[in-house]
């Protein structure tokens, strides 16, 4: 019954009524940049980052978590209404929900997707709350070569499988590892790649980093984008309503993106987005009639949307059970635990129960919140998307400014911020992924620290790596990826060039 | 159309390069140390290595693949950079409510906006960020020029 205990102290730290209030700032922004598109969780996290400096850590990550997993929620009301996604992962939602918005059940979509996302949220929580004690207690006897193998792992399946090829999230991925490296060493105590600055002693500031890559790159790509006209049809709560057969049509894709999107999502690289991906795929290939999807199928919706929803929820397990974070978005919320000084590993659960087990509880609240505030007052976020772009993002600038001032009270990160704006909209243009360079930046440290420490214990031999079954095991499946991700550059390589080669003999 | 190559890849992928030969060759700075006692030079040098190595793996395939020129909204990046500066600028000379109305200003500039919408939106950035920053969360920011 030490299940029941631990909940009924979580339910407890959960209620306070700062962390409930914070639970609900978080859920009801993040349905805010996740209805938006071109503002996703991740700008919006790093935003409130310097703003979680002030709080306790329970309420700063309670908070950081709503924002995460109220985007999913939000994600699928610009998908089903505009045909633009508003998150990454609710792009599958796109293409079986704006067709049925355009026969006019707008209505049933919202519903279906909102009430697919609760199951689904709910199946991950699930398993979160099984799982994780338990991988925590494997993970209690993991010594450095364990902890360096699965990072490794982690990094190299959250780079080689983002969108885009592989070999470009890798090289994003390492140059994450090397920007993690400026800043005092602390096994030596020297100076690294600082030029004598001294702001820079204390490494590159995350809040900057974060706020840089994602707030200002973002928004300076989105300046003239979709300042159309936006038509969009008053939806009242009456047409939500799914007939019986609709209803009946969405149960089982439900059940199977839930089980499919928890599963996916616990391992380190699957984020929403692949979960939401592979359970379209699924839907399409045990529906009777696959032809319909694609023009309005409530499968093709109601299965994905469950699917991400519960990966977003599993994709706690590594970063609370292990310290290991999954992707970007976990790395930087484990960022915000250890600048409150906790931190993150297989001792988190043991150590700071009322945080975990607050934080898991206030997931479940968390997303009953966003199911009160989807469905009733979807008005409000549909007229949220009538709002130009251009009225909002000059308040973002300021606020990123502002925000990364307030870490330290520094101009200096303000400059760093600008810097840091200009490289990750270099990179935006030249269509590198930035996800993986912030995930490599924060295990970049933490990485050389567990290397260093297996290489000093076994004396030099990297056989270490390899003797150990954990790690040789994790090692292998890192190799084989790595092995995958080159053969698929070379063959796609082959291809681009016969097609280049077709096209040369022509005479001009 | 015209035979690009994939330009994206091809600069990406060589400043990837330079990167990873620049962490290489200042990291040499440090000592590197021995595998069983890694110097704080160690990491820096063998992943900038391998930066420069994957830089090469994107560009090169990129020079037999067909792709699309690349376009940049320089106007955007560069009015947008130019307000963080003035924020930072007269953040702490000219207090919260001018720097934000300034920077929010500056960032408008490429886009297309009546005058008196811009001068609102302008007005309320500044209202909000006073309102959160210095008065609800309690910064301690000058808020007028002549409140220093």
């Amino acid at each position: 019954m030490d299940l029941l205990a631990n909940l009924w102290l979580g339910l407890q730290v959960a209620v306070e009524p700062t962390n409930l209030l914070y639970c609900f700032f978080g859920v009801f922004l993040g349905t805010v940049v996740g209805v938006l598109p071109g503002i996703g969780a991740l700008a919006a996290i790093s935003l409130l980052l310097p703003l979680s400096y002030h709080m306790s850590p329970t309420a700063a990550i309670i908070m950081l978590a709503g924002v995460y997993y109220g985007a999913q929620y939000g994600g699928s009301t610009a998908s089903i209404l505009l045909n633009l996604p508003g998150t990454p992962s609710a792009a599958v939602t796109c293409l079986d929900g704006y067709p049925m918005a355009k026969k006019g059940k707008a209505g049933v979509a919202l519903f279906t997707t909102t009430i697919a996302s609760l199951v689904g949220a709910m199946t991950g929580l699930v398993l979160l709350t099984l799982f994780s004690p338990a991988i925590a207690e494997i993970g209690l006897k993991f010594g450095p070569a364990e902890f360096c193998a699965m990072m490794l792992l982690g990094l190299v399946a959250a780079s080689s499988m983002s969108a885009g090829s592989a070999t470009k999230g890798l090289s994003m991925m390492v140059f994450g590892l090397l920007l993690g490296m400026v800043g005092t060493d602390v096994n030596s105590g020297a100076t690294r790649f600082s030029f004598d600055i001294p702001e820079l002693m204390d490494g590159i500031n995350l809040v900057a980093l974060a706020m840089g890559l994602f707030g200002v790159a973002e928004v300076i790509r989105g300046i003239n984008s979709a300042d159309t006209t936006r038509k969009i049809e008053k939806i009242s709560l009456k047409s939500m309503a799914p007939s019986r057969e609709e209803f009946k049509a969405t149960i089982k894709p439900m059940a199977r993106g839930s089980v499919l999107g928890a599963a996916l999502g616990a391992l380190p690289g699957v984020g929403p987005s692949i979960a939401s991906f592979m359970s379209y795929a699924v839907e399409k290939k045990v529906a009777k009639d696959p032809s319909r999807f694609g023009h309005g199928a409530i499968e093709g919706i109601s299965g994905p949307e469950a699917a991400n929803n519960a990966a977003a929820q599993t994709a706690f397990v590594p970063s609370l059970s292990l310290g290991i974070p999954g992707d970007a978005v976990m790395a930087v919320m484990l960022g915000a635990l250890i600048i409150h000084g906790i931190q993150p590993g297989p001792m988190l659960i043991t150590e700071q129960p009322s945080l975990f087990w607050g934080l898991v509880v206030s997931f479940a609240i968390g997303n009953i919140m966003l199911v009160i505030l989807n469905l009733p007052t979807i008005g409000m976020w549909v007229a949220l998307l009538r709002i130009p772009f251009a009225w909002m993002y000059p308040a973002i600038l300021v606020f990123v400014a502002l925000g990364v001032y307030s870490v330290n009270n520094n101009t200096f990160d303000i400059y760093t911020v600008s810097v840091l704006g200009i490289m990750g909209y270099a990179l935006m243009v030249l269509k590198f992924e930035p996800a993986p360079l912030l995930l490599g930046y924060i295990l970049g440290p933490l990485l050389e620290e567990y290397l260093r420490r297996a290489l000093l214990i076994s004396r030099g031999d990297p056989m270490v790596f390899l003797e150990r079954p954990i790690s040789a095991t994790l090692l292998a499946l890192t190799a084989l990826m790595l092995l995958w991700a080159f053969w698929s550059t070379v063959r796609s390589s082959l291809r681009a060039k016969r097609e280049l080669d077709a096209l040369r003999p022509q005479p001009e | 159309m015209k035979n690009t190559r994939d330009i994206h890849d091809l600069v990406g992928g060589l400043l990837m390069t330079a990167t990873g030969l620049f962490f290489a060759l200042y990291g040499r700075e440090y000592e590197f140390g021995t595998t069983s006692r890694m110097g704080p030079g160690y990491f820096p040098v063998v992943l900038g290595w391998i930066l420069a190595v994957l830089g090469v793996s994107v560009a090169v395939p990129a020079w037999w693949r067909r792709g699309t020129k690349v376009t940049v909204q320089w106007s955007n990046l560069f009015w947008c950079v130019l307000s963080l500066l003035a924020f930072a600028i007269t953040l702490r000379t000219l207090g919260v409510v001018v720097a934000s109305f300034l920077a929010a200003l500056l960032s408008l500039m490429p886009s297309a906006m009546g005058l008196r919408t811009r001068l609102t939106v302008c007005a309320v950035v500044a209202l909000l960020t006073t309102l959160i920053f210095p008065i609800g969360l309690q910064m301690i920011l000058p808020i007028w020029p002549w409140s220093l």
